[in-house]
């Protein structure tokens, strides 16, 4: 079945497609007087879900930030067309010493990544039933986390790693010299604990 | 994200344990040529699609909060992803991600809730 692959979109998209496009995303937001940064529309979540009577915090016109879900709908559909009309049997090859590390941990089989899923662990995100409460146990942990320490920060990926990067802001270099910390931690030592204890 | 393969959790270990230049390349990328557009922007002062001058607002100036929320986010980050990545794995069907996006914004919600009591 080697036709499918000669789609130039099929294959995977070398990191620089990738990174120009994002800056461009970015660039063509701020022309439209918006900032590109995801985690905003969490708080609009939480706002529409009615957390203002819990917080001030959460009491602002959300309907000035629905551009941004709508923009978090089109990442929704991109991810739809990728998988149904840009997939030709993508996988992923990653770093031997990678490979090896989370085959140890028992996150992928001795031959790599497993075809069916390029993208997320089975075992985390598609698993049997057995195995469900501990995946649903770290994905809530990590969800949690994450929720948190984006709002905590005032950004995540996209507004502190990328436009305030672009932006030279010294408190967007603080945020993602944590940001690496923090994931150097948790895939390093957190990961392997939890999933030795659970 | 998904066909540059930043949505994929293998390349996030793979960057937290520095075994990959891929996400590195693609922020990084990102990173210059949003700097120079930036630049060029401020530069020739160019206005928005409405007419009105472009100011982008500085993020305001503290450590505690971009170093504790930070180091907390980049552990949620290495395991459940980050916000992006939420939304396009979920319209790539991978629907245990929902509980990830749901728990986060759960997380937001906790934040905005404890807000006062933290150190910013």
């Amino acid at each position: 079945m080697e036709l499918v692959n000669l789609h130039p979109l099929g294959c995977s998209w070398h990191w620089s497609v990738s990174g120009i496009s994002i800056a461009m995303i970015m660039l063509a937001l701020i022309l439209f007087g918006k900032s590109f940064g995801l985690s905003s529309t969490y708080r609009t979540l939480c706002t529409i879900s009615g957390a203002g009577k819990t917080s001030p915090f959460f009491r602002f016109d959300w309907k000035a930030q629905l551009w941004n879900l709508y923009f978090a709908s089109g990442i929704i559909a991109g991810g739809f067309l990728a998988k149904h009309f840009l997939s030709a049997g993508q996988t992923i090859v990653i770093n031997p010493e990678t490979q090896s590390f989370l085959f140890e941990l028992g996150l992928i089989d001795q031959t790599g990544v497993n075809r069916q899923y390029p993208l997320l662990p089975p075992i985390l995100f598609n698993p049997e039933l057995t195995e469900l409460p501990r995946a649903i146990f770290l994905i809530t942990i990590g969800g949690l986390l994450s929720g948190f320490g984006s709002r905590y920060a005032g950004g995540c990926t996209s507004g502190h790693f990328i436009s305030g990067l672009s932006n030279l802001q010294i408190p967007s270099l603080i945020t993602l010299i944590f940001f690496m910390l923090g994931g150097i931690l948790s895939t390093n030592f957190l990961l392997p604990f939890l999933l030795a204890c659970l | 994200m998904i066909k540059s393969e930043v949505a994929s959790w293998y390349r996030w270990q793979e960057m937290f344990r520095f075994e990959s230049f891929h996400i590195f390349g693609i922020i990084l990328s990102a990173v210059a040529v949003g700097t120079t557009g930036i630049a060029i922007i401020k530069k020739l002062r160019i206005r928005d699609v409405y007419g009105k001058a472009i100011v982008i607002p500085d993020k305001a100036k503290s450590f505690y909060r971009y170093a504790f929320g930070g180091f907390i986010f980049g552990i949620g980050w290495a395991l459940a992803g980050c916000p992006g990545v939420h939304y396009a794995l979920a319209g790539f069907g991978q629907y245990m991600i929902l509980l990830a996006l749901f728990s986060a914004v759960m997380g937001t919600w906790i934040y905005g809730a404890l807000r006062t009591k933290l150190p910013h």
